[in-house]
């Protein structure tokens, strides 16, 4: 098990996506589970794009070097991607299945979160935050970027975009809609300089979202 | 899906596969929507009461024919569009996007009114179902709104149980009809069987557009299924078979009902006793257990319907918030994934009728059920000849590699019979709604989708010159976040995701 992350230091985008999707201390989950495995499953995919390993474009995934790389999680997918050809839409839905455990075993791991077991035999394990200040930190730091209209980095302006896409924007940006409410109007600027695979990944996670919705099955 | 899922590479289909819908729960969700038991008991008895005429059940089976051929165009052209469970969709890609927004606002109003028509038949229905049981008399209007506040409440909160209590719902419905047409036809009045009113050539005797339009109406829901294509196991034979099995089921099942009403009254009595007794009458064939079954589900039916055409109506201005069609705020979700003022919308809609109908002391099965509702239908049938017409254009543009019969043949066909119907319904809209003779009604309620139309074009025409990168992606609904314009079909790939080697 690995130390967890020193503060200050970004995560990785999934956890931080995961940390997001859930209440702070209780750990319930704040989406509907398809939805939260869809904008988990972009947020990997958004891990790969970062790092330059992978490239959405063309309503597909597109591997640019599956070389191996540190994190398990990744290689596997890298796997995937690089032996079958899907649409992206098609990706999101394959990796959402299972993106929730994945990433939250990935986080356990790190030592980011601890297993609780079920309180009731119906009632899924849910998954809690290993020290206090761990689970707000990502919402804290882009709260206060947004709120002191601070240049945001690449990787912060797709988990905006993936906040937004999911509609995980409105819980997670409270606090700006308290204290900064105009600051909510820069973000649609802020998100037209995404990259256009970057934009391409967000919007196809979008589309996805809202097809569930469309089909009540989320 | 299984937990480790990630193990072995190559299973992408199969993995996804197994989480999806198969031809019988997307045959329960379409059923579900149509809601048999309200046509059977609701539209045939109300079709026989105010037309008068005796040709309802070869409306049924004329009108089966025509939905089966209108579908063989509609579930191919499904397969190479986005969001292809909403008919302006088809429409904006085959006619542009101008008649896309007009369909679009038809669609939104054709919905509204089935859905509100829907309380004014559940309102007496409870109503004469209390008094019966409980002798106690409370207003129409007071049960509506008790059904609107569960429909309002659903439509704001997730539930998951909801599927599989309609589900359960539907099989009894169709159980409780069935039963209900045999022992119905065990007792043929005077004991003679006829088949006359089972004739086509009936409908030639008067009155063809109006029972026709009712017949429609008895249909409406079966277009939803395309909604599912994105779900389904293999939407390339999940949509269609489950389309025309769903025609087929819910065709035998009007048109034997229907039959059996006017061979158990008598055809020339059918009219009359449908005007004094309306849904009562079906549940009359049936023992004292069936005919309490009957009247309970008929209730349950009503509010099941009221419910899918809630969410046929949000899921309309949902989509065409995601567009920007409509403001953005209804294509936004809350965080439990429900679009709440898409939802809220709609039910304020209802709320403003029912309270307006109540305080006008207007008649809710006349007035409320069968003209809002009809109205409704009309609109339905506007739609389909709408996409008809939109289907034979897309094909001549791209063949898209479907056959000459599926291409132009079925869907011309359905083109020239839908314009007919729609000649004919508007030309005798009065009759329709039940007047002898021109009436004011009569006039107003067709308009009302000129008007739909009007606006909806010259929106359409603003978002071109002001907003083009809204009018790029009408008709894309969720998809129109992928920004590619209606050139790139987003949807057609990930459509058949599980049908490539699975």
């Amino acid at each position: 098990m690995r130390p967890a992350q020193a503060p200050g230091r970004p995560g990785r985008l999934a956890d931080d996506f995961f940390l997001m999707a859930h209440d702070e201390t209780s750990g319930k989950p704040r989406l509907p589970e398809r939805i939260a495995g869809l904008g988990l499953a972009a947020a990997l995919l958004g891990e790969l794009a970062l790092s330059g390993r992978v490239e959405p474009r063309d309503g597909t995934v597109a591997v640019l070097d599956a070389a191996a790389c540190g994190d398990e999680l990744a290689g596997r997918m890298l796997e995937f991607l690089k032996q079958e050809q899907h649409p992206t839409r098609t990706w999101l839905a394959f990796f959402g299945g299972s993106a929730h455990e994945e990433v939250g075993l990935r986080m356990v791991g790190d030592g980011l979160l601890v297993r609780a077991s079920r309180r009731r035999p119906w009632q899924a394990g849910r998954w809690v935050p290993a020290a206090a200040g761990v689970a707000a930190r990502p919402t804290a730091l882009l709260c206060t970027a947004l709120i002191r209209g601070q240049r945001l980095d690449e990787r912060s302006l797709l988990l905006l975009g993936l906040l937004r896409a999911t509609g995980l924007d409105q819980p997670v940006l409270w606090e700006v809609r308290q204290s900064e409410p105009h600051a909510l109007r820069r973000i649609d600027g802020a998100l037209a300089l995404l990259r256009p695979p970057l934009a391409e990944l967000t919007g196809q996670t979008e589309a996805a979202v809202g097809n569930a919705i469309a089909t009540r099955r989320f | 899906m299984a937990r480790g899922s990630l193990a072995q590479p190559g299973s992408v289909s199969a993995a996804l596969a197994r989480d999806r819908l198969g031809v019988p729960s997307v045959v329960y969700f379409v059923l579900a929507g149509v809601a048999p038991l309200t046509v059977t008991a609701g539209v045939i008895t109300t079709a026989y009461a105010v037309t008068g005429l005796t040709s309802v059940p070869a409306a049924f089976i004329v009108v089966a024919v025509v939905l089966s051929l209108f579908s063989v165009g509609y579930v191919a052209m499904a397969r190479h569009i986005s969001n292809a469970g909403a008919f302006y969709a088809f429409i904006t890609r085959g006619l542009g996007r101008e008649a896309g927004v007009a369909g679009a606002l038809i669609a939104l109003l054709a919905y509204n009114l089935l859905q509100v028509g829907l309380y004014g038949m559940l309102g007496p229905a409870v109503e004469g179902y209390v008094q019966q049981k409980a002798g106690v008399d409370v207003k129409w209007w007071i049960w509506a709104l008790a059904a609107w506040a569960v429909v309002t409440v659903l439509g704001l909160i997730r539930v998951d149980i909801s599927g599989r209590v309609l589900g359960a719902l539907l099989t009894l419905e169709v159980l409780v009809i069935a039963a209900l047409t045999v022992e119905g036809a065990m007792h043929p009045a005077g004991g003679h069987v006829t088949f006359s009113t089972l004739n086509p050539g009936e409908l030639t005797k008067g009155g063809i557009g109006a029972v026709l339009a009712i017949a429609v109406l008895g249909y409406t829901g079966f277009e939803q299924s395309p909604v599912y294509a994105e779900e389904a196991r293999d939407s390339r034979r999940t949509i269609p078979a489950a389309t025309y099995f769903s025609l087929a089921v819910i065709g035998v099942l009007y048109a034997a009902a229907s039959w059996v009403l006017s061979l158990h009254y008598g055809v020339s009595q059918v009219a009359a006793v449908a005007a004094q007794q309306g849904p009562g009458m079906l549940f009359a064939l049936g023992s004292n257990v069936l005919n309490n079954a009957g009247q309970v589900l008929f209730m349950t039916s009503l509010f099941a319907a009221a419910l899918a055409f809630h969410n046929a109506c949000w899921r309309y201005s949902f989509a065409l918030g995601r567009e920007h069609v409509l403001p953005g705020s209804f294509g936004r979700t809350g965080v439990n994934g429900v679009p709440k003022t898409a939802s809220a919308v709609q039910s304020a809609i209802g709320l403003a009728v029912i309270l307006a109908y109540a305080a006008g002391g207007w008649n809710p099965q006349n007035d409320l059920f069968f003209w809002l509702g009809t109205t409704g239908g009309y609109g339905i049938l506007i739609l389909l000849a709408l996409t008809s017409i939109a289907v034979v254009r897309f094909f001549a543009l791209e063949r898209a590699g479907e056959n000459l019969w599926r291409r132009l043949i079925a869907p011309g066909i359905s083109v020239v019979v839908l314009l007919v119907i729609v000649y004919l319904c508007t030309s005798n809209y009065s009759l329709l709604l039940g007047y002898t003779k021109p009436s004011m009604p009569g006039k107003v309620l067709p308009s009302l989708f000129a008007l739909a139309a009007v606006v909806g074009v010259g929106w359409a025409l603003y978002l071109r010159s002001r907003r083009p990168q809204v009018y790029e992606v009408i008709g894309m609904g969720p998809d129109a976040a992928t920004g590619h314009g209606t050139a790139t079909p987003a949807a057609a790939p990930a459509a058949s995701l599980a049908g490539e080697g699975a």
